[in-house]
């Protein structure tokens, strides 16, 4: 018997690879006796490698075809010319096998006929003592496992003889097993076609082993498998494929009854299975996932014939390959390995930040005592008020109800999509569940240490001297923008100055880390949201994080994403209301503010006053603006003086990035602060521009402190008179906070009169007209339900719409009817708009200068008309201004002005869409899941480049240390 | 590292160094320039327009409130205070697009039951067309009693929750008295607060005084602010809204000097104008002339500031030639201090009180009892009536001469038209629409028939709103009636003035100046205006003086407007 062997050698470009093969082919010490080249998909440019090699036939596919389908085109025509025991060996363009190695796959199977494919050591090409693959097998739940990948050979694998199954590169086949078998199954084109077909062998009672001494060398090109490239895209790919065929398989090798089942199965699986990968950090996969369980629930016939070819060929049960199946107990060390591995890799790059012994608790400490002292005036507050502080809604229902879209406040019927901040909102007051409002108290407590240990976890990334740290951390927590939001009462600002650092500490990580790239796109939606206008700067910092991060670039490419999803309703408002600069409106009510001429900006301050400086100096009777101006502009010039030298270091690359995000941040101060885009009453209040300052003042100190590490050993120096400086900054602003000087106040936590509180518990949807004076004598028209007006209801399309639709002009008519004689004729508006109170509040400016005659004479106008009205009852002077009630208000009317119907099904649809992206998001965020190398080699580190210049991965590590 | 490699020769170190000072410096200098530009370069801004609507109420029913009779004090027996009308007043109503009803309140504190001389309610309802109405009123009475002598006319108001009247003096032999009306169908809830020359006066009494709907209650000023000679009643009222007058009558020497009805002046601001002073005798003031008013004989500006800082009060008096005449004084805060005119010749003249402060202010202007204002004048006002006045424009001082409501609200075109412009020193041509006598309307001493002996009057000019678009004027028969416009604009303006709709004349006031025009007693007139302009009519004769200041219809019923969300 004289066997005779057919290479089938499957080529889709000609090249090196392939003419390696060929080479390999012809010096083979038995050769096969007929070498069949599948042109598949080259369209006749591999004719010249071709000729080299000199085939004995070539067969050219119309196009690219499955390995398994043009194995199939070429052993029908070697059926066609041969009849009897023949072998078939495939290979593919990459598929370089050693000299002896056909003979030893052939002597393999002629030993033991029972034995029907035989496969030989596959090795990496690159590296050719490397294994790439030794054998094939299952999982108890059908998964293909690979039982040798990334070893080295030294004969470690030898003695395995029976596997269930190997790959398809240099498989060796005999002939009659391989009709009987009817070749690969099409349904699995790319992946786990050997596979299937050895099982199928393996059930029609033939066994599979593999030859140690037969080695063939693998490069990855795709002919056979899938394309083992490290691109994102193609591991992507990859990971679908591999899932399809799993779910494929699992189709087709289960016992009928349950194919049924199985089918139901594949959605909820593959939700479950998105989760899990979500939390296992490979959010690239997701998508895949569901694309599979698709194409599987879709490829039913082509399950039903390949059970058919399966049942067809069987001739033994499935017990035959239980021994052949990876056990739980090796699959569960073989992952451990892999986790312990792909630790090191990452755990190499990690660098501990030591919180305790560098000097982070202590900055915390320090700023917390500071936090503790500037909060005495709000010792014991339940809530707070004052500036554009206003409670939350009272129960934390409410206030995560306010999220994503429906009837909105101040309008008299508007619905529209709510603020992001509303979803801040409702976060922050689900940690005091109990009292909404006073996690507001408590944000006001742990501002400055929470947003000083940012900093400082800021600067640990990127130094590793303590004074520097320290002084970061001092230096944010005691800047000027935080305290004058603190001081004037702006929560927003006071969030976007606390998360800001803890953005940029995950963003430095997120190259590293999925589960920091989550992170830093949750602090970055809420960032934006609680400042939009800062979206501008921040997303030319993400844009240029983009460019400079190079093969990272998909973990960063994903931050935006929950800003996106958040922002999207509003922006698409905005835009179809043509008010696009609305969208850039700050979040909460408008509150007008003394605006900061450009150069204190530049100094660091969103509010003029120079932070108490102007009060201090003229209090002690010197030149004020002078004193003030040259105090503030000496100590200013310390910080900017080591921002500077920083630019002269060896390493300028860090310290020219901080300035230029610093003046990023003050060109966003300057900027926004020309946009008066949101209204309060008459007035076009500008955007605060404090947010751009924490920006440009976080710039500014990572500048200073690159700046500081010049000096090395002696940066301690520079760093205690920078912390210095920013001390004695602070100095007024910290004693006006401590005297209470400040606009923030402990509340009662409503902000319309007990009365109108008390009706309210009875009727939530009691509407109260405020009317408040305006300077040039007219008058401001909102309506609020409820209790009253709180901060998570509070809607930027609300504060900056101009238009004026019915909903607008029925308030501006009611408004201008019960400001006027003739109360007859309110009523019926009244009655209809369920308004059960109209309050008079102070007119604008009522306590301070800009009072005038106009608002005086509205005033006693509007006063006069109410009083005058027959179907008010006046209730009196309350501590938000005078008080009627109308008594003929029902419920019944207040919920047909906005019915909960009419919201459908905008509010499901938005708050669905937000929400599945926010805890998507939030699972990636979850240090949890397995560390994974992501198909990478393990093995190596890079090695390190004595000689060469710093690496340009700016926002890797620390630098300055290692250029000593 | 690197620098280790390279840095072997000085030449090498020397370029590393200023190569990285080269980059320091550029980026260095970059940031400057940056820094710098968003400094001082102006960047594009935007600013959004709020949304606004200006809402016109609906028409609203229309109600004028004219105080009623001028009573003297009943001493009764007890404690109780009571008052009895001296007589009953003439009210001259007019009305546009409307028909007008009159009706009187109940007044239970005047004792003399006669309707009449109760406060009168002029109501013209709410119109079904879109026309807004208009409806103006005034009351003038001439008494001569024993108490109570002299001229007072005053116009019919709206019905306010804040008022500011500044007249009145509550030392021996002086009288005031303070009418609140309430025309409403809620009862209102009064609180008068009193500032004086010694500065805010508290005293029980002051607050919580009840007026019921549709009635007027009468409050003795002396009993709220006793011995004040400078007085400024501020009346505020919740629930319904009253009518606040001051009646003042001086006795001296057991003679009667004098009454006055003042209506209640512009709110606390810091620019006020009072229109149609008229100064009479001033020759004799000035031989007195000490810079300080000692004795209500005296003509004098009282200006008082309400609020708790001090205020420099410049009053310039425009006459209708010559420069204006500029008197400034301090006021403390919370005080009333009167201010004498200066060195001004007899004439008509408006005054501009500006202050650093709001203040309330008002005129007091002179009467004597020997100085004929006409008598001397070259320029004494001719008006060339058309008609010869009618009956109805007689003097009604007599108790006995009461007339009907009806008579008096119709406009029947009998009473005279409006005869002749007196434009002293201006250039508005003469108007004689009829041509025709001069008619004196009557004036000059009262007809009292049973006159004791009577001695000047005195006139309270108060401070007033400016008025725009169509004013009424209705002119009562006392004496010598003359329009007095002010126009405080940079512009002039041309007023024009029609009779029952004849058109008669177009008076231009200059800017910054004022024009007088003599009007036809007992006559109606309307008049036009494109700015704001603001008038009085003023009354005079030998020993007799009333003003009426014209306000603008209620702000209550004018467009507003409102900035919804």
């Amino acid at each position: 018997m004289n066997p005779k062997v057919t290479a089938i050698l499957v080529a889709r470009a000609g090249g090196e690879h392939l003419s390696q093969t060929l080479v390999a082919l012809a010096a083979q010490t038995r050769p096969p006796d007929a070498v069949v080249l599948v042109d598949n998909g080259s369209r006749g440019r591999l004719a010249i490698s071709a000729e080299a090699g000199q085939p004995d036939k070539v067969i050219t596919m119309p196009g690219v075809v499955p390995f398994g389908e043009a194995v199939e085109a070429a052993a029908r025509t070697v059926a066609l010319e041969r009849e009897g025991d023949d072998f078939l060996w495939l290979l593919a363009q990459d598929s370089a096998p050693n000299e002896r190695a056909l003979e030893r796959l052939l002597g393999a199977l002629e030993v033991s006929p029972s034995v029907a494919i035989v496969g030989p050591k596959q090795m990496e090409w690159d590296r050719p003592d490397y294994i790439a693959e030794y054998g094939l097998t299952m999982t108890r739940r059908g998964r293909t496992v690979s039982l040798v990948t990334d070893e080295l050979d030294q004969g470690q694998h030898d003695d395995v003889s029976d596997v269930m199954a190997v790959g398809a590169n240099g498989l060796l086949i005999r002939e009659p097993v391989y009709r009987l078998l009817g070749g690969c199954d099409p349904g699995l084109p790319v992946v786990d076609d050997a596979l299937d077909l050895c099982v199928r062998a393996r059930l029609a009672g033939h066994r599979v082993t593999v030859v140690p001494d037969a080695r063939v060398l693998t490069a990855g090109d795709g002919v056979i498998g899938p394309n083992m490239s490290l691109k994102l895209r193609a591991r992507q790919r990859r990971a679908r494929l591999i899932r399809t065929a799993e779910l494929y398989r699992g189709m087709a090798y289960a016992p009928a009854f349950s194919v049924m089942w199985l089918w139901f199965a594949l959605g909820p699986r593959s939700v479950f299975r998105a989760i899990w990968l979500l939390l296992a950090k490979r959010p690239y996969e997701v998508g895949g996932e569901f694309r599979a369980a698709l194409a599987v629930a879709f490829s039913q016939p082509s399950v039903s014939r390949s059970r058919a070819q399966l049942a067809r060929a069987r001739t033994t049960g499935w017990w035959a390959l239980a021994p052949l199946r990876m056990s739980r107990e090796s699959m569960r060390r073989r992952q451990s390995l892999e986790r312990e591995n792909a630790r090191l890799v990452l755990e190499g790059a990690r660098r501990p930040l030591h919180f305790l012994s560098s000097g982070g608790a202590w900055t915390t400490i320090a700023l917390a005592i500071i936090s503790v002292v500037t909060n005495i005036p709000l010792l014991g507050a339940q809530a707070l008020g004052g500036g554009a502080l206003l409670p939350l809604s009272s129960s934390l229902g409410d206030a995560w109800s306010q999220t994503g879209y429906g009837w909105r406040s101040l309008a008299l019927a508007q619905l529209d999509p709510a603020d992001p901040f509303a979803w801040v909102m409702a976060l922050l007051g689900s940690v005091t569940w109990w009292n909404p409002s006073f996690a507001l108290v408590l944000l006001w407590c742990v501002a400055l240490p929470l947003a000083g240990a940012g900093a400082w976890v800021v600067m640990a990334r990127l130094t590793d001297r303590v004074g520097i740290r320290v002084f970061a951390g001092l230096a944010y927590g005691l800047a000027p923008t935080l305290l004058i939001a603190l001081h004037d009462g702006r929560p927003a600002a006071v969030l976007v100055h606390v998360l800001l650092p803890w953005l940029f500490a995950a963003g430095l990580r997120a190259p590293r880390s999925w589960s920091a790239s989550a992170i830093a796109a949750l602090l970055f939606a809420a960032v934006v949201a609680c400042a939009p206008s800062l979206g501008v700067a921040l997303l030319i910092v993400w844009f240029g994080s983009v460019v400079l991060t190079g093969r990272y670039v998909g973990r960063f490419l994903a931050i935006p994403i929950p800003a996106v999803a958040l922002f999207a309703p509003v922006v698409v408002v905005q835009l179809f209301s043509g008010n696009p600069l609305g969208m850039l409106a700050d979040p909460g009510p408008v509150v007008p503010f003394a605006q900061a001429s450009r150069w204190e900006m530049a100094l660091g301050y969103p509010t003029s006053g120079l932070g108490g400086w102007f009060d201090l100096t003229g209090a002690i009777n010197w030149g004020v603006t002078i004193a003030a101006g040259l105090i503030v502009l000496v100590l200013v010039a310390v910080l900017v003086a080591l921002a500077v030298a920083g630019l002269f270091s060896a390493h300028p690359v860090r310290a020219q990035l901080a300035l230029f995000v610093a003046l990023l941040g003050l060109a966003s101060a300057v900027g926004t602060v020309g946009l008066r885009v949101a209204f309060e009453g008459q007035t076009a209040v500008p955007l605060w521009p404090g947010a751009g300052l924490s920006l440009a003042s976080l710039g500014l100190i990572v500048a200073a402190g690159t700046g500081m590490s010049v000096l090395r050993r002696f940066s301690f120096y520079p760093a205690i008179a920078g912390t210095l400086a920013v001390g004695l900054l602070a100095v007024p602003l910290i004693g006006g906070l401590v005297v209470g000087s400040g606009f923030v106040h402990a509340s009662t936590g409503r902000t319309l009169p007990a009365y109108v509180v008390a009706t309210a518990s009875r009727d939530p949807l009691v509407g109260t007209l405020i009317l408040t004076p305006q300077a040039n004598g007219g008058v401001a028209a909102v309506i609020v339900r409820g209790q009253g007006m709180t901060l998570d209801q509070s809607s930027s399309l609300i504060n900056t719409s101009v238009g004026s639709g019915d909903g607008q002009r029925a308030l501006a008519h009611l408004a201008g009817d019960v400001s006027s004689t003739g109360g007859q004729q309110t009523e019926p508006a009244l009655k209809q708009y369920g308004i059960g109170y109209i309050l008079l509040a102070p007119a604008v400016g009522a306590t301070s200068a800009g009072f005038t005659s106009d608002a005086a004479s509205v005033t006693t106008r509007v006063r006069s008309s109410l009083d005058a009205n027959p179907s008010l009852i006046p209730i009196g002077d309350t501590d938000a201004g005078l008080l009627w009630s109308y008594p003929g208000a029902s419920t019944v009317d207040a919920a047909a002005v906005n019915p909960p119907s009419e919201t459908q099904p905008w509010r499901s649809i938005i708050f669905s869409v937000q929400i599945l992206v926010l805890i998507l998001t939030m699972l990636v965020a979850l240090p949890t899941g397995p560390p994974r190398a992501d198909g990478r080699r393990v093995a190596e580190p890079v090695a390190f480049d004595d000689e060469g210049f710093e690496p340009v991965d700016v926002l890797a590590g620390d630098l300055d240390d290692e250029a000593v | 590292m690197f620098w280790r490699v390279i840095s072997m020769t000085k030449r090498s170190s020397f370029l590393r160094y200023g190569l990285r000072s080269a980059a320091g410096l550029v980026g260095a200098g970059i940031a400057a320039a940056v820094v710098g530009f968003l400094c001082i370069v102006p960047l594009p801004g935007f600013t959004a327009t709020a949304r606004s609507e200006l809402i016109t109420p609906t028409p609203a029913d229309q109600r004028l409130i004219c105080p009623g009779g001028l009573v003297d004090v009943m001493t009764m027996a007890g404690d109780a205070t009571s008052f009895a009308a001296v007589g009953v007043p003439e009210y001259v109503t007019a009305a546009q697009d409307t028909e007008i009803t009159q009706t009187a309140l109940q007044a239970p504190d005047n004792a003399m039951g006669n309707d009449l001389a109760a406060p009168q309610q002029i109501f013209a309802p709410a119109p079904t067309a879109d026309v807004t109405p208009r409806i103006a009123g005034s009351q003038s009475q001439q008494p001569a009693t024993e108490n109570v002598a002299g001229l007072a006319v005053t116009a019919c108001v709206e019905a306010a929750t804040d008022s500011w009247l500044v007249g009145g003096s509550t030392e021996t032999g002086r009288t005031t008295l303070l009418f609140l009306s309430n025309p409403t169908l809620v009862a209102a809830n009064v609180t008068i607060a009193v500032l004086s020359e010694k500065g805010p006066i508290t005293g029980p009494g002051s607050s919580g005084i009840l007026v019921e709907p549709s009635s007027q209650r009468i409050i003795s000023l002396a009993s709220l602010a006793p011995n004040a000679s400078n007085p400024v009643v501020h009346v505020t009222s919740t629930g319904g809204q009253v009518v606040a007058t001051l009646q003042q009558s001086v006795v001296r020497t057991l003679l009667p000097d004098g009454v006055e009805l003042v209506a209640p002046g512009a709110a606390p601001n810091v620019r006020l104008v009072i229109p149609g002073v008229r100064l009479s005798g001033m020759s004799a003031q000035h031989a007195n002339e000490g810079g300080m008013i000692t004795s209500d004989l005296q003509p004098a500006i009282r200006v008082g500031v309400p609020g708790v800082k001090d205020a420099v009060v410049t009053v310039t008096a425009f006459g209708v030639s010559g420069d204006p005449v500029v008197v400034k004084s301090k006021v403390p805060a919370g005080r009333v201090v009167e201010l004498p005119f200066g060195n001004l010749e007899d004439g008509i003249y408006s005054l501009v009180v500006s202050s650093t402060q709001p203040v309330v202010a008002a005129a007091r202007a002179m009467n004597d009892a020997s100085i004929d204002p006409f008598a001397t004048s070259t320029a004494a006002p001719t008006p060339l009536g058309s008609a010869t006045p009618k009956p109805t424009a007689k003097p009604t001082s007599q108790p006995t001469t009461s007339r009907t409501p009806g008579a008096l609200s119709g406009f029947d075109g009998r009473t005279s038209a409006l005869a002749a412009f007196d434009d002293i020193g201006g250039d508005a041509p003469a108007v004689n629409p009829g041509g025709g006598s001069p008619s004196d309307g009557g004036a000059g001493s009262p007809s009292g028939s049973d006159a004791v002996g009577v001695g000047g009057d005195f006139t309270w000019s108060v401070a007033t709103m400016p008025v725009l678009g169509d004013t009424l004027i209705t002119v009562t028969s006392a004496p010598h009636p003359t329009l007095t416009l002010f126009n405080a604009g940079e512009a002039s303006i041309t007023v024009g003035i029609s009779q029952e709709g004849t058109s008669l004349s177009d008076v231009t006031v200059p800017a910054n100046g004022m024009r007088t025009v003599p009007l036809v007693a007992g006559a109606r007139y309307v008049m036009t205006s494109t700015a704001q302009l603001y008038a009085s009519v003023s009354y005079a004769a030998q020993g007799l003086g009333a003003n009426m200041p014209l306000s603008p219809a209620s702000p209550l019923g004018s467009g507003v407007i409102i900035y919804p969300r």
